[in-house]
């Protein structure tokens, strides 16, 4: 069955990753998600909201999750006051050792873990959705996962 | 969950246990053992990663660090057992070359004994000239 989207506010700028992620793992697993679906959703939570710390401006408003569990998919939305940071760009995937910084690496790590990355510039906030599919309830082609 | 660290020396170079999770909350604990293993001049360094449940980019920096550190020292650093999912993001990072990551110790055995005669055949030549 599907659930409703839930929703938490952090400050990006002293956010307790474990946190950040409890609520949507607690749901994920009640929806029978299990490793390593959940530690991928671990991972795309981590590696955002560590990106959304980095972009925080002091005083903005508390950056938000929103997440969505349906049976086979997952979808995330960040929202947040930072600098504009646009995570898809660049696409270049593959990275040269003097690119192995943790925000580099982050950022590759949702792009290869994430079905789809949308983003969009509103009201001075940065809005990033992620769809999430587990790789076992990807189509058997495998054609859509980036 | 919180991550536990062991450095232990044997004769194949420095074993760094690495237990738990390897995240950006508990990335900055590996400091005390960079600083340890700069002490040491540690050469070969061996990441056991067989019971790290996670690893994230920031953890992923820690342990390149430790391989800058290795190499500094002429040496290499090694990573040993890795589960699922530390193996998947090694994968995608792709820092760390396919022929340094150990599925099993007798593998990683087999590798570090090749290290040594290598290491042991070159010091022989270089008594001959």
């Amino acid at each position: 069955m599907d659930r409703p989207a839930r929703s938490l506010e952090y400050q990006a700028d002293d956010m307790d990753l474990e946190a950040v992620s409890r609520g949507l793992l607690e749901d994920a697993a009640d929806a029978g998600y299990r490793d390593p679906a959940l530690a991928d959703l671990r991972l795309i939570v981590e590696e955002v909201v560590t990106n959304v710390r980095k972009h925080a401006q002091a005083g903005s408003e508390p950056a938000r999750i929103e997440w969505w569990v349906g049976p086979d998919t997952v979808q995330l939305r960040f929202v947040d006051g930072g600098i504009p940071f646009d995570p898809r760009a660049p696409s270049d995937e593959s990275l040269q050792a003097a690119d192995h910084t943790t925000g580099k690496m982050g950022l590759l790590l949702i792009r290869k873990l994430a079905q789809s990355i949308d983003y969009d510039r509103q009201d001075g906030r940065n809005e990033l959705t992620i769809v999430y599919v587990p790789a076992s309830a990807a189509p058997a082609t495998g054609a859509t996962r980036p | 969950m919180s991550l536990n660290l062991e450095i232990n020396d044997d004769a194949r170079g420095t074993i760094v246990k690495i237990e738990g999770r390897l995240d950006s909350d508990t990335a900055p604990q590996m400091r005390p053992v960079y600083d340890e293993l700069l002490d040491r001049r540690a050469r070969y360094i061996v990441l056991d990663c067989s019971r790290l449940e996670y690893l994230s980019s920031a953890g992923l920096q820690r342990m390149l660090q430790l391989k800058k550190l290795a190499e500094a020292n002429g040496g290499r650093l090694v990573i040993s057992e890795p589960t699922p999912q530390v193996r998947k993001v090694l994968d995608i990072i792709k820092a760390v070359p396919v022929n340094e990551v150990f599925a099993s110790q007798q593998e990683l055995d087999a590798y570090l004994d090749l290290m040594q005669k290598s290491v042991t055949d070159s010091s022989d030549d270089d008594v001959g000239l």
